[in-house]
C-alpha cells in the first residue's frame, strides 16, 4: 500500500489548499519534506492522524486532545454567520486499486471570539480501478442508515489503527513506553499476516474476561440447558468471570504505577547514588548550623557574664594597687587612742554646761579651759576613729585578695571566651566552604525520603499485581470446577445433545488453532529477533551492544563486556538512554516491515500488510552518525518512505539518493504569517 | 556646740555635655550587649577609680544638652562610694598626713569642705569617664592584644593599668 497524495484545506497551519505528491516509484521510493523548527511539518503527519483516522495528538503527545483543526487565518476572516470546513484528502494505491479517502469538518466561529467550533464531520471514500472512480460511499451509510461505517472498516483493513504507531512513526513520541505487550503481539501478528489465527482463537476461547462471551463458553452454557442448580451454577460462574475483570484492570493500572514508580526510583537513585559525597555534605551543614547557633548563643551569655562579673568585681583590681600608699598614709599617723578611760562626749558637755571642771576649776566661754575640753572631744568616743581605720585597712586588704582571685576568674572568662569565638569561626570557615562545594539546588536529604516514598508505593503496586494474579488463578480454578459441575449436569440433559455436539466440535477447532498458531508464531518470533539484531548492528554499529524481542515483546537492550576471567559476559542495560530508546524503536519497526516485505515477496501470505513509513522528525534525538546508518536501511525495509525533517539531518541522511528531486518539499512559515506554505523544490 | 553632720553619696549625680555622651557609648539600659557595664552606678564607681590612678580631674561641661542622671537611689546603695571617698581624702594632697586622715574618717568640718569633697571625687569621674571612653571605645586592639574581640580585649587591658601616666606614682 502506498501513498499518492495527501491534500489539505485550511488545515491547522495551512490556509487555503496546500498538496503533497508521494513518490510510488520502487527505486526512488523516498519523498521528503524539510523546514526548520516549528515551520508546519508536523502539521502534514498529523493531516495523514487526522484523515484516516478523525484525530490529532497535541503537541506533548501524551494523549490525544481536540486542538485548533481551522486554520487562524481563515478564522480571522470569519463572522457570526461563516462556515468554513477543513478537508483532507489522501489518495492510496495498492496493486489493484485506488482509494480517496476524504474527511471534511464544518466550523463555525464564537464570534467575536477568536475561537472556532466545530459542527460536523464526514468522512468519504471512493475507489479507482483502471482509472474509473466509484461512487462516493460514506461512512454514515446510505439514505437507509445501513452499511454504516463501511469506510472506517476499509481504513483500518488498509492501514490498522493499532498498527499506526508504527508506520505513521513520530520521533518525539517513541520514547513513550506505553504500549502493552499485548497490543504489540497482535501488531505484529497483524503485519505477519497471522492475525485471523489469533483473532480465531480470541473468539473461539478468549472474547470477553476470562472467555465468558466466547463461542466455547456460549456453547458450554447451552449444553447444559437451565435448571435451579444451572442457574446456580451459571451465576457463580458470571460473578468469577466479573471478578476476573476486575483484577486484570487492578494488574493494568498497578503495572502502570510500577513502570512510573521504577522511573522515579531509578532517577531518585542515580541522583543520590551519583552525590553521596554531597547528600553527606548537606548533613554535615545541617549539623553545623545548629552548632553554630548553639556556640554564638553560648557567645552572647558568656559576654553578658562577663560583664556582669566585671562591673561586680574589677574595680577592686584596679582599687587593691592603692591600698600600699593608703597603708604609708596611715603608718605616719599616730592612731593610739588617746582618750580618758570611761570619759566620753557626754561627760565633756555635762562639763561645759555645768561651766565647772572635775577639778573645780570655772569654765568661762572662750576661756583656754573650755577649748582644751573641746578638743578632748577629738579622743574621745564617738569621735575616736582608730576602730574605723582599722576596719578600713581590713576592707582594703580583702579588695587586693579578692581583686587576684577576680583578676585570675576574669582571665579564665576571657580565655574561655575567646576559645568560643575562634570554635565559632572554625565552624562558619567550614559551613562556608561546605556550602560552596554543594550544589544547594538539590537538598538530598528531601531527595532520598522522596525516594523511600516512591519505593514502599512501588511495593504496594507489585504486591496489588501478585494478589490479583493470585485471585485470577484463583477465580479460574473455581470456573473451571463450575465447568466440571455444569457438565456433568448437561449429561443428564437430552434436549441440549445438539449443542454438546457444537461445543465437541468447537474445542476441537480450538485445539487445532492453537497448534497452527503456536507453529507460525514460534519461527516468526525467532525470525524477527535475528532479524532484529541485524537491524541494531547494521543501523548503529554497535559491536558491544544488542537489542532482542523478549518474551514480554518489549525490547531489550544487551551490553556485552570482558569478565574478570577473560569470557565475554552480557548483561541487560535496564535504563536506556533517550537516543536509545529511540534506536531500539527504530530497529523493531524497520525489522517488521523488513520481514512482511520477504514474506510477500516469498509468497508465504497474502495476508501479510504491506504499509508505507511516514517518519515524522525520526532523527531528531539521534547521533549523525547514526542518522546516516539508519537511513541507509529505511528505503530498503519499507515499500514507500515519506519523511519530514531538518535540513541538517538530511544532509547527513544519505537519502538523496533514494530521492526525485520531484519529490523534495520545504515547508516555510514567514515570521508576519501564522500560516506555512509548501513549496516544492523540484 | 552644734555638730555638723555631712552624707555623702545621698543625691543624683548628673553628668552633662560630653560626658553624658561618653556614658551612652559605655552602658545602655537594658542591653547588656551593647554595654561594658551592667548599671550606670558600676561605670561611675569605675570612672571614679581609673581617674583618681591617673589623676585625671576635668570640669563639667556647662553644654548641658545632653545630661545622663545616675539616681540617688542606686548611688545610696553602692556601699563602696564612701570607701573611695576616703581613700581620694587620704591620698590627696591637702595638708598633711593626719590632716588627711582626721579629714577623710571625721569627714567635712563645714559646708565649703563638703562642696570641695563631693566636687573633687566627681571631678575624677569625669576624667575618669574620658579615660574608659579611651580605653574602651574609641582604643582598637593589636597585636600585643591577647584577645580578638574589642570589648573583651579592652576591658581586660584596662585591668593592666596602662592608663596611668609613666610618671605617676600614685
Amino acid at each position: 500500500m502506498k501513498f499518492k497524495c495527501l491534500k489539505m484545506t485550511n488545515f491547522m497551519r495551512y490556509a487555503g489548499e496546500n498538496e503533497l505528491f508521494f513518490s510510488c516509484d520502487a527505486d526512488h521510493n523516498v519523498t521528503v519534506v524539510l523546514g526548520n523548527n516549528t515551520s508546519g511539518k508536523t502539521t502534514i503527519a498529523q493531516a495523514f492522524r487526522w484523515g484516516l483516522y478523525g484525530e490529532v495528538i497535541n503537541t506533548q503527545y501524551d494523549k490525544s486532545q481536540a486542538v485548533n483543526l481551522l486554520n487562524n487565518e481563515v478564522l480571522e476572516t470569519m463572522d457570526a454567520n461563516s462556515r468554513k470546513a477543513v478537508e483532507v484528502r489522501i489518495e492510496v494505491e495498492d496493486e489493484q486499486y485506488t482509494y480517496e479517502f476524504t474527511r471534511i469538518a464544518e466550523f463555525v466561529r464564537k464570534f467575536p471570539k477568536f475561537e472556532s467550533k466545530q459542527t460536523s464531520e464526514k468522512l468519504y471514500m471512493r475507489v479507482g480501478t483502471n482509472g474509473e472512480w466509484s461512487d462516493y460511499i460514506s461512512d454514515s451509510g446510505n439514505v437507509n442508515g445501513r452499511e454504516t461505517g463501511k469506510v472506517t472498516d476499509q481504513i483500518n483493513k488498509l492501514f490498522p489503527k493499532e498498527l499506526s504507531g508504527y508506520f505513521l512513526f513520530d520521533g518525539e513520541r517513541w520514547a513513550d513506553e506505553k504500549t502493552s505487550r499485548k497490543d504489540v503481539k497482535e501488531s505484529i501478528n497483524t503485519i505477519m499476516g497471522i492475525s485471523a489465527l489469533s483473532s480465531m482463537k480470541f473468539h473461539l476461547k478468549e472474547y470477553g474476561a476470562a472467555g465468558s462471551n466466547s463461542v466455547l463458553r456460549y456453547l458450554k452454557k447451552k449444553s447444559v440447558g437451565s435448571g435451579v442448580e444451572t442457574d446456580r451454577l451459571e451465576k457463580d460462574q458470571t460473578h468469577y468471570a466479573a471478578q476476573i475483570t476486575e483484577c486484570e484492570k487492578k494488574i493494568e493500572a498497578a503495572k502502570e504505577a510500577v513502570d512510573t514508580y521504577s522511573e522515579y526510583v531509578r532517577k531518585g537513585e542515580e541522583i543520590l547514588n551519583g552525590n553521596q559525597r554531597v547528600e553527606q555534605e548537606q548533613k554535615q551543614a545541617v549539623q553545623l548550623e545548629k552548632n553554630i547557633k548553639v556556640t554564638g548563643e553560648r557567645i552572647e551569655r558568656g559576654t553578658a557574664d562577663f560583664v556582669r562579673y566585671y562591673s561586680r568585681e574589677a574595680y577592686k583590681i584596679l582599687l587593691s594597687p592603692l591600698y600600699e600608699n593608703v597603708k604609708a598614709v596611715l603608718a605616719g599617723v599616730d592612731l593610739v587612742d588617746k582618750g580618758i578611760p570611761n570619759v566620753n562626749d557626754k561627760t565633756i558637755h555635762f562639763l561645759i554646761e555645768k561651766g565647772e571642771c572635775l577639778c573645780g576649776t570655772k569654765l568661762h566661754e572662750g576661756s583656754v579651759e573650755i577649748n582644751h575640753l573641746i578638743k578632748l572631744l577629738d579622743i574621745v568616743p564617738p569621735k575616736v576613729i582608730g576602730n574605723e581605720i582599722a576596719f578600713f585597712q581590713e576592707k582594703f586588704e580583702d579588695w587586693t585578695r579578692e581583686g587576684k582571685e577576680a583578676k585570675d576568674y576574669l582571665t579564665e572568662m576571657a580565655n574561655s571566651y575567646e576559645a568560643d569565638k575562634a570554635e565559632l569561626e572554625d565552624l562558619e570557615d567550614e559551613l562556608y566552604h561546605i556550602n560552596k562545594r554543594i550544589d544547594g539546588k538539590i537538598n538530598y536529604g528531601q531527595e532520598r525520603i522522596r525516594v523511600e516514598s516512591y519505593k514502599r508505593k512501588l511495593e504496594e503496586s507489585r504486591e496489588t499485581i501478585r494478589k490479583c494474579e493470585n485471585n485470577i488463578e484463583d477465580y479460574k480454578r473455581k470456573i473451571e470446577h463450575v465447568d466440571e459441575e455444569l457438565a456433568e449436569l448437561a449429561k443428564k440433559n437430552e434436549k441440549t445433545l445438539k449443542y454438546r455436539r457444537a461445543l465437541a466440535y468447537a474445542e476441537a477447532l480450538t485445539k487445532r488453532t492453537e497448534a497452527l498458531l503456536k507453529w507460525k508464531e514460534e519461527p516468526l518470533f525467532n525470525e524477527l529477533n535475528a532479524k532484529i539484531r541485524n537491524n541494531f548492528e547494521e543501523m548503529f554499529s554497535e559491536k558491544d551492544k544488542y537489542a532482542e524481542l523478549g518474551e514480554d515483546y518489549k525490547l531489550h537492550l544487551f551490553y556485552k563486556t570482558i569478565s574478570a576471567e577473560g569470557g565475554t559476559v552480557t548483561y541487560e542495560e535496564p535504563v536506556l538512554s533517550e537516543g536509545e530508546k529511540i534506536a531500539c524503536n527504530f530497529v523493531f519497526i524497520v525489522s517488521i516491515l523488513e520481514l512482511a516485505q520477504e514474506k510477500k515477496k516469498a509468497d508465504e501470505s497474502d495476508m501479510v500488510v504491506s504499509l508505507p513509513l511516514v517518519l515524522d522528525a525520526p532523527f531528531s534525538k539521534l547521533s549523525g552518525e547514526n542518522i546516516g546508518l539508519i537511513a541507509s536501511v529505511l528505503p530498503k525495509a519499507a515499500d514507500q518512505v515519506v519523511i519530514f525533517m531538518l535540513d541538517k539531518d538530511w544532509e547527513v541522511s544519505g537519502l538523496e539518493q533514494h530521492t526525485d528531486i520531484a519529490y523534495k518539499y520545504r515547508v516555510y512559515k514567514e515570521s508576519e504569517s501564522a500560516s506555512s506554505r509548501i513549496i516544492r523544490e523540484g | 556646740m552644734a555638730e555638723a553632720n555631712y552624707s555623702y553619696f545621698r543625691t543624683d549625680v548628673v553628668l552633662t555635655g560630653k560626658h553624658a555622651r561618653y556614658c551612652d557609648a559605655l552602658w545602655e539600659q537594658n542591653q547588656i550587649k551593647n554595654s561594658y557595664f551592667t548599671r550606670l552606678v558600676d561605670l561611675y564607681v569605675f570612672a571614679a577609680i581609673v581617674g583618681f590612678r591617673a589623676r585625671k580631674r576635668c570640669k563639667q561641661d556647662s553644654n548641658d544638652d545632653d545630661k545622663r542622671t545616675i539616681q540617688a537611689a542606686q548611688i545610696i546603695n553602692t556601699m563602696i562610694l564612701p570607701e573611695l571617698m576616703k581613700t581620694f581624702i587620704l591620698l590627696g594632697n591637702d595638708g598633711s598626713d593626719e590632716t588627711r586622715v582626721n579629714r577623710a574618717f571625721r569627714g567635712p568640718s563645714s559646708d565649703e569642705e563638703f562642696k570641695d569633697d563631693v566636687e573633687m571625687f566627681n571631678s575624677y569621674v569625669r576624667g575618669g569617664i574620658e579615660i574608659l571612653y579611651d580605653e574602651l571605645v574609641l582604643r582598637e586592639l593589636d597585636l600585643n592584644d591577647k584577645y580578638t574581640d574589642k570589648k573583651i580585649g579592652n576591658l581586660m587591658a584596662l585591668l593592666d593599668n596602662h592608663f596611668i601616666p609613666d610618671d605617676f606614682e600614685g
